[in-house]
């Protein structure tokens, strides 16, 4: 464990990253949001992190919150000197389209340094329907070597999920051409995603307890 | 494209909404001390967003204790005494 730092609840050991491996989170976006936030400051706590976000979902205030909770005044240097220092160290990245999140990643596999990368929401962009459907997957295709250089410089963290509903309106019907086949859906997004990581983490939500609340 | 940061409002609003149980926990009256603190930090939140401080609750707390102090150089005036200030 690096110097400045406190153990909260047990989390050292799940958040444990190994170099030179691509881990994939999958789960519901809240939950990614939290899981995300928490690899975050563990990586900024050890060293530089770099973060491109694709989902508008990074929590900097709780990055920033936590990252205070977690730096341990020390011998040398005061809290609050070790806390901006960890901060500092995060760099990020927004994409809003896929194919600024393949520039990102190009440009961030490009650089040679010993960065950390987390890639948040990276299937974002890519399920915007208004792109094609081929040259989503021919861009995610492009970005998948990019994940493993990133991992290879330090390590890489990408979180996932499945397009959420946005619309309760009925499924358009496939055009004729069979182009746009499976648009809405997932895409099979994930799966290549899936393949590519070496190591996948599946995390549910908690689901509420049925059990009444005491009152006293 | 959206908002990337949560605006000072809604900062505001998730850091007080994370103090419900502590205030539902309080006496009638406590609670009522309580909701002034807020509004006292509420009365400066322009100031806090230009602050643009990573943790805005430090900002908030500050707001609070400077409506406080407001309050206490009020009452030092009208009392006739300077307090030591």
């Amino acid at each position: 464990m690096a110097r400045g730092m406190r153990d909260s609840g047990g989390m050292s050991g799940f958040l444990e990253l190994s170099p030179a491996r691509l881990y994939l989170v999958v789960a519901s976006r809240p939950v990614r949001r939290r899981m995300m936030t928490a690899f975050a400051v563990r990586l900024a706590l050890t060293g530089p992190a770099c973060l491109l976000d694709g989902g508008n979902s990074l929590d900097l205030y709780g990055l920033a919150r936590q990252l205070r909770q977690q730096c341990a005044p020390q011998e040398d240097a005061a809290e609050e000197a070790v806390w901006q220092a960890a901060l500092e160290r995060v760099t990020v990245a927004r994409a809003f389209t896929c194919y600024q999140m393949a520039a990102l990643l190009s440009a961030a596999a490009g650089r040679t340094s010993n960065a950390a990368t987390l890639v948040l929401d990276l299937l974002d962009t890519f399920y915007d329907e208004s792109v094609e459907l081929a040259e989503r997957r021919r861009l995610l295709e492009s970005c998948l070597p990019l994940l493993r250089r990133l991992a290879h410089q330090a390590c890489a963290v990408v979180s996932a999920g499945t397009p959420s509903l946005i619309s309760a309106a009925p499924p358009q019907p496939a055009s004729k051409t069979g182009q746009d086949e499976g648009q809405g859906m997932d895409e099979g997004f994930l799966a290549m995603l899936e393949e590519t990581a070496d190591q996948v983490i599946r995390l549910e939500a908690e689901t509420p307890s049925q059990q009444q609340l005491r009152m006293f | 494209m959206g908002r990337t940061v949560p605006s000072i409002t809604q900062a505001f609003i998730q850091e007080q909404e994370s103090f419900a149980r502590f205030r539902r926990a309080l006496r009638r009256s406590d609670q009522r001390a309580l909701d002034d603190l807020f509004a006292a930090a509420h009365q400066h939140l322009a100031a806090a967003a230009f602050a643009s401080h990573a943790l805005p609750f430090e900002i908030f707390l500050l707001a609070m204790l400077l409506e406080e102090h407001k309050l206490v150089l009020r009452l030092l005036e009208k009392s006739g005494t300077d307090g030591g200030f």
